[in-house]
């Protein structure tokens, strides 16, 4: 018995052996799909899968699935997820042995993240096949909104898909943080952020299918504090100014994300602030913000043909361009006159409208809108809708224009006359006092009849509403998590 | 100025009454003092005094004890210390009476390092004092390769968040209060006036006060001395410098990773005469050229491309000689002091805020000067104690953000700004020159045996001017060289009082703060002079229990202030930060209970821990160049448990481990906020740890290869939660930003040989290489190794 074991010893390697066994077990017991294996009927239909699909909420998607069957087919039915799905052709499939089963697949608005429809095909002989298509639905998103939120010197900004304007109040619960305080801007496609913080960085964002701003691509300017002024003329075509010590402008494409080219500024002059643009073709205006050094508004002219700074214009009547990211200072009527705002800080010189007038690249000297005569104020702000829709906002208390004073918001919306040089009057009494220079204004317009522009106050931040024919004012959306410093068209 | 208001003033009248109470109870026992000294005649430090079996305490420096509030009867004190015979004195008091038993203890043949004992036994006392205190020997840590920074992150309830290596930017929080709300002493005097905390920051003035040159670091949580004379809201730590009695001579120096390297030298010589000469200096360098994770270059589409790169621009320097003269044991001087310092400090910025934006030449250059003369008397008419120090020092800082280039993270220069520095849009070449007289009147007075006054009063005059010239280029105009002037004086008293029954210890004290500021602010592009004028009160009771020899219990109370300070009041134009005269103290209700359980072979001590702050000094930052300003915003709630094991489960094998949890939550109604709604009211504060904790385990084995040697091996280890960077309360909670969770390990082994001449170690920080955060994207050092060799020889 010894020898024998001995001798089988010398022969074999039991261990060896053993260890074969378990790994042959091991795989056997991974191949978790025996069960399918086994379950294969190769007299059943056979549906081969159509690929992942997408589509916006609200929307429909027609797609197929190709159907073989050895015998014919008997029965087609669907199931979807969410949704509506129907068969377009299914009088066609029955009785064929093979087809194409178009299915159209209707969304609802509300609907968003992973869907599946699935098809399943009967023959004639009873045996039963069935197939899913994994649907992206789209959550059918319309605005970017940029909340800024926190408290104390902890805040920072949230930005979020909204589906439409269609609600009363919105809170940050749905916002992706950005780590900085950004104002957003639009292609009519994705999102872009640009907030202070050094590297001067451009963030583009899309949404994904549930509605959440994910990071696409950035572009950055490596020496700048921050971009300091964005002008996106389409998805090929974007102007961005940086600021904190590089006299320049980086021409770039919101599609593909890239700087394309470069405008240099260094002409213009030095320890400039870049406060906002307009594009009249084929010029680029840049308001130039030297706080009030020079004691004149200053206006850089770029030929856009060349990217090369063609002159800098200035105006002693009114000084200090100052802009926020958020806030324009510069709007162009229908006539395609450029009108540019000076606030007059630290100048001794009054907050007021200058014009360049179409064709012309000088200030009109014949146009000065003296806003602190007529409204007895400094003024901050300047958006321009056409018809005599021209609104800018005034400022109560001078001492509190950066709200220091967290507690005492110090401007109010304002209408202006452009044409006339005159003041329409507070926008609505019932409006309260925003913190507009230190935190935001802009004004959107998201139908032929509806403005909205931010309240930054005291006890509310809110988007409010103004209807163009009526005249009238009134609150839109609550913003129970911060106040907004953008909300722009996205699709 | 000393208008107070009613209920101030209420407040006042019930503590002096309090303070009366104390005074007027009990004044008939009797009491025992007396001096512990060596064969020659020098007085020994820190001597255990054991009355009877169940009372103990320790010589104070100068080598006296002092046992009160006993009754009548025969009592056996024993005065022992390592390295000399014990000896014993039996005696009888009577009541009343107040015996003075002097002990001259004969040295042993072998000298044994007394110095750490010594230590110990003072550490014992303070840790069983009243105060809310945690306290850290450093003399274990001599023969190690850390730095200050990183041993004070080790103390229970405290937190150090770096930015980066040796003299990175840091902050120190106790108990949940942070940055200038912790104040930091050296040996009692505030160390704003000795170093260039101010202007350099927390880290790098600490890199000029190197473990070595330490003694132990007493850190009071809650409640302040009155002795540490400063307008502390949380909290406060003292740093005791070296205080060796025997001559010797000690060199150590090591070598690091990331090219750093420690060396020093320390140095004491007595004479028969009384007079002692000491010198310290050391020189501390380091490249700190370790490697980060995600970081970005651009490519020529402005694109990011996350890449990994060692910094090229965080090199620190730094040196500091002290020489120090000292006079001993004369009728009219206990010991007096005549010390001067010159330091030195090189240290390179290398990014910005968020580890964004590489610099490649921007640095803060310090030069500090010290003068101090100090007097220290015991027993004067044999009840009243005196410290008096004296101090003039220079603090000469410079900031340099002169080239245009701009730095990518791999070193090269990618571009030339048109204008502007790295940091600055002006361009910096900022020389800022601080004098600053300060003085210190520090009075004890045992007017009975049961209780002691201390009094106390800190003034100083502080005055800077500075320069910079390519600044004033930029603005027309060199504001800096308008000078700014700062008068405070803070003065306290304090009872210490201990009650017969049953063995209670009670601590009342009355703080007052007045100061004067004078600056300017930047009006339309001129400078206007500006001027704050702030007095402010506080008071404190602690009170502490010896339940039993095992168990303590103690319970403190302080409402405490601070002051604006110089940036916060008056503005810093070189951060575009504009002056806020209206700005109100900082003030704070701290509670404290602890309980300190303590066996032959472990000890466990508990506290809990309650602040509610009003009126936080908070950064209003807005875009430059136009001035941001300090506010008064937030009120804050914070509820907090900590708790330290020590075991010592073989005589070579120690164990402690510690943990905190502290809840800072916001108290602000909207107004205080900054914000329109209450929606953060009752929200945990974002960007503060909310639970921490330290262990170490060390191993000293004596005698392994030769009768003198000792070996020793250590693991330590540090733990922070994840913490988000912004409110927990906004965004969507998939994707928020946060601070990760960080494992610190560090791991060494040290031998000491040549009759303990002699000591080799070899340390290993971060083993692991973890990728350490403190702050938002900022990352610490990956793993270093460390060898240090220390030669310590002493008089036998």
């Amino acid at each position: 018995m010894d020898n024998t074991t001995t001798y089988l010893k010398s022969r074999f390697n039991f261990r060896a052996l053993f260890a074969g066994l378990m790994v042959i077990a091991l795989l056997f017991s991974c191949n978790g799909n025996d069960d399918d294996i086994m379950s294969i009927d190769l007299d059943a239909p056979v549906i081969q899968e159509t690929e992942t699909l997408s589509v916006r909420g609200g929307e429909s998607i027609t797609f197929s699935f190709s159907v073989i069957a050895p015998g014919t087919i008997a029965e087609v039915a669907l199931d979807a997820s969410a949704g509506t799905a129907s068969l377009t052709n299914e009088a066609a499939l029955i009785g064929t042995t093979s087809g194409v089963a178009t299915i159209q697949y209707a969304t609802t608005p509300e609907m968003s993240g992973p869907q599946s429809v699935s098809l399943t095909v009967v023959d004639e002989q009873g045996k039963t096949t069935q197939r899913a298509a994994q649907i992206e639905v789209f959550a059918p998103v319309s605005y970017g909104l940029a909340m800024v939120s926190g408290a104390g010197d902890v805040t920072t900004t949230f930005i979020q898909g909204l589906i439409d304007l269609d609600i009363t109040s919105i809170d940050n619960s749905s916002g992706t943080e950005l780590g900085q305080y950004a104002a957003i801007y639009s292609d009519g496609q994705s999102l872009f952020t640009a907030g202070f913080g050094a590297p001067a960085t451009m963030s583009k964002f899309v949404f994904n299918s549930v509605g959440a701003a994910v990071l696409d691509q950035q572009i950055i300017v490596p020496g700048s504090s921050s971009f300091s002024a964005v002008e996106i003329v389409d998805n090929q075509t974007a102007y961005a100014t940086v600021g904190g010590g590089l006299s320049r402008a980086v021409v770039f494409s919101p599609e593909e994300m890239r700087i394309t080219g470069e405008i240099d500024l260094t002409a213009a002059g030095e320890g400039l602030f870049y406060s906002d643009m307009i594009v009249r073709d084929p010029y680029l205006y840049i308001a130039l913000n030297d706080f009030g050094g020079s004691g004149m508004a200053k206006v850089a002219v770029v030929d856009l043909r060349t990217n090369q700074l063609e002159t800098v214009i200035e105006d002693d009547r009114t000084a200090t361009l100052f802009g926020t990211l958020p806030t324009s200072i510069m709007t162009i009527d229908e006539d395609g006159d450029i009108y540019v705002q000076g606030s007059g800080l630290f100048s001794g010189k009054p907050s007021g409208i200058l014009r360049i007038k179409a064709g012309e690249q000088t200030f009109d000297p014949d146009y000065f809108f003296n806003l602190s005569e007529t409204t007895g104020s400094s003024c901050f702000g300047l958006y321009h809708f056409g018809d005599g829709l021209t609104f800018t906002t005034i400022s109560e208390n001078d001492d509190n224009w950066f709200g220091s004073d967290g507690n005492a918001p110090s401007f109010r919306y304002h209408k202006i006359d452009l044409d006339a040089r005159l003041s329409s009057g507070d926008l609505d009494a019932s409006l309260p006092n925003t913190f507009a220079a230190s935190k935001t204004m802009f004004f959107l317009q998201t139908s032929e009849h509806e403005l909205l522009f931010p309240i930054a106050g005291k006890d509310e931040d809110a988007l409010y509403s103004y209807d163009i024919s009526l005249g009238t004012v009134s609150k839109k959306i609550d913003l129970t998590s911060g106040y907004t410093s953008g909300l722009v068209p996205v699709q | 100025m000393l208008h107070l208001n009613c209920i101030a003033r209420t407040k006042l009248i019930l503590l002096i009454c309090t303070f009366y109470a104390n005074v007027l109870s009990g004044q008939t026992a009797a009491s025992i003092s007396g001096t512990v000294r060596s064969a020659d005649g020098t007085a020994i430090p820190g001597a255990y005094l054991q009355l009877d079996q169940d009372t103990g305490t320790v010589t104070d420096e100068l080598g006296h004890f002092h046992f009160s509030n006993l009754l009548p009867g025969e009592y056996t004190i024993t005065a022992s210390f390592v390295g000399f015979q014990a000896q014993e004195k039996r005696f009888t008091l009577t009541l009343e009476a107040s015996a003075i038993v002097n002990f001259t203890l004969i040295e042993q043949a072998l000298l044994l390092d007394e110095v750490t004992v010594a230590g110990r036994s003072e550490a014992t006392a303070i840790r069983e004092s009243a105060a809310a205190v945690s306290l850290l020997e450093t003399r274990t840590f001599y023969n190690r390769s850390i730095e200050t920074t990183d041993l004070l992150n080790t103390v229970s309830g405290v937190q150090v968040r770096q930015n980066g290596g040796m003299g990175s930017q840091s902050e120190i929080a106790i108990q949940g209060l942070s940055g200038r709300q912790v104040k930091l002493f050296i040996d009692g005097i505030p160390m704003d006036y000795l170093l260039p905390v101010e202007t350099l920051g927390i880290g790098a003035a600490l890199s000029m006060l190197p473990v070595h040159l330490t003694e132990r670091m007493e850190v009071y949580k809650g409640a302040v001395p009155v002795s540490l004379g400063a307008d502390a809201l949380g909290g406060a730590i003292n740093v005791v410098t070296r205080k060796d009695w025997k001559d010797y001579i000690e060199i150590s120096t090591a070598h690091s990773s990331f090219r750093t390297r420690r060396t020093s030298l320390n140095a004491r010589k007595s004479f028969q005469s009384g007079i002692a000469l000491s010198l310290s200096a050391f020189h501390n360098m380091s490249d700190n050229d370790y490697l980060i994770d995600e970081v970005a270059v651009v490519n020529n589409f402005g694109n990011p491309e996350t890449i990994s790169a060692r910094k090229f621009h965080d090199r620190f320097r730094n040196y500091l000689v002290q020489g120090k003269l000292q006079l001993r044991d004369k009728s009219w001087v206990d010991l007096l002091t005549l010390s001067c310092s010159y330091g030195d400090l090189y240290d390179e910025i290398q990014h910005n805020f968020e580890m964004r934006q590489a610099y490649g030449q921007a640095l803060n250059l310090g030069t500090t000067y010290n003068t101090a003369l100090q007097y220290e008397k015991r027993g004067i008419g044999g009840r009243l104690d005196a410290d008096i120090y004296l101090g003039y020092n220079r603090l000469e800082t410079g900031f340099i953000d002169t080239t245009r280039n701009i730095y990518s993270w791999l070193g090269k220069v990618i571009g030339r700004k048109t204008y502007g520095g790295e940091i600055t849009t002006s361009q910096n070449h900022l020389r800022l020159e601080d004098d600053n007289l300060s003085g210190r009147i520090l009075l004890r007075y045992r007017f009975s045996p049961t209780s002691k006054l201390t009094f106390n009063v800190v003034g100083t005059h502080f005055v800077r001017s500075g320069r910079d010239p390519i600044a004033a280029e930029y603005y027309g105009e060199d504001y800096f060289r308008t000078p700014i002037y700062i008068n405070k004086i803070v003065g306290g008293i304090g009872l210490e009082k201990e009650l017969p029954v049953p063995r209670i210890t009670s601590h009342t004290a009355i703080k007052a703060y007045q100061y004067y500021l004078e600056g300017f602010r930047i009006e339309e592009e001129s400078s206007v002079s500006v001027e704050q004028n702030r007095f402010q009160m506080g008071f404190s009771q602690a009170l502490k229990w010896e339940l039993s020899p095992k168990v303590l219990v103690k319970a403190a109370y302080e409402y405490a202030s601070r002051l604006p300070d110089r940036i916060e009041a008056l503005g810093d134009f070189s951060a575009a930060i504009n002056s806020n005269p209206e700005l109100q103290p900082e003030t704070s209700h701290n509670v404290n209970v602890g309980t300190h359980y303590k066996r032959k072979k472990w000890s466990l001590e508990l506290n809990g821990f309650y602040r509610n702050v009003n009126n936080i000094i908070i950064l209003q930052a807005v875009p430059p160049p136009v001035l941001s300003k300090y506010e008064n915003l937030l009120k804050v709630a914070i509820a907090g448990v900590e708790g330290e094991v020590q075991w010592r489960l073989r005589d070579w094998l120690k164990l402690r481990v510690n943990a905190t949890y502290q809840d800072l939550r916001n108290r602000s109604e909207k107004e205080k906020a900054g914000v329109s709604s209450n929606r953060y009211y009752g929200a945990r504060l974002p960007n503060r740890p909310y639970l921490f904790g330290n262990g170490e385990v060390q191993f000293q084995k004596e005698g392994l290869l030769a009768a003198a040697d000792e070996l020793q091996i250590w693991w330590a280890g540090g733990y922070v939660a994840s913490f988000f960077r912004y409110w927990e309360i906004d965004g969507r909670k998939e994707d928020k930003l946060t601070i990760p969770d960080q494992w610190l390990h560090r791991v060494g082994i040290a031998y000491t040989s040549w009759q303990r001449r002699l000591t080799v170690s070899l340390e290993s920080q971060n083993i692991f290489n973890t990728n350490a955060y403190d702050n938002f994207r900022v990352q610490k050092p990956g793993r270093s190794w460390h060898v240090k060799l220390r030669i310590f020889i002493t008089k036998s």
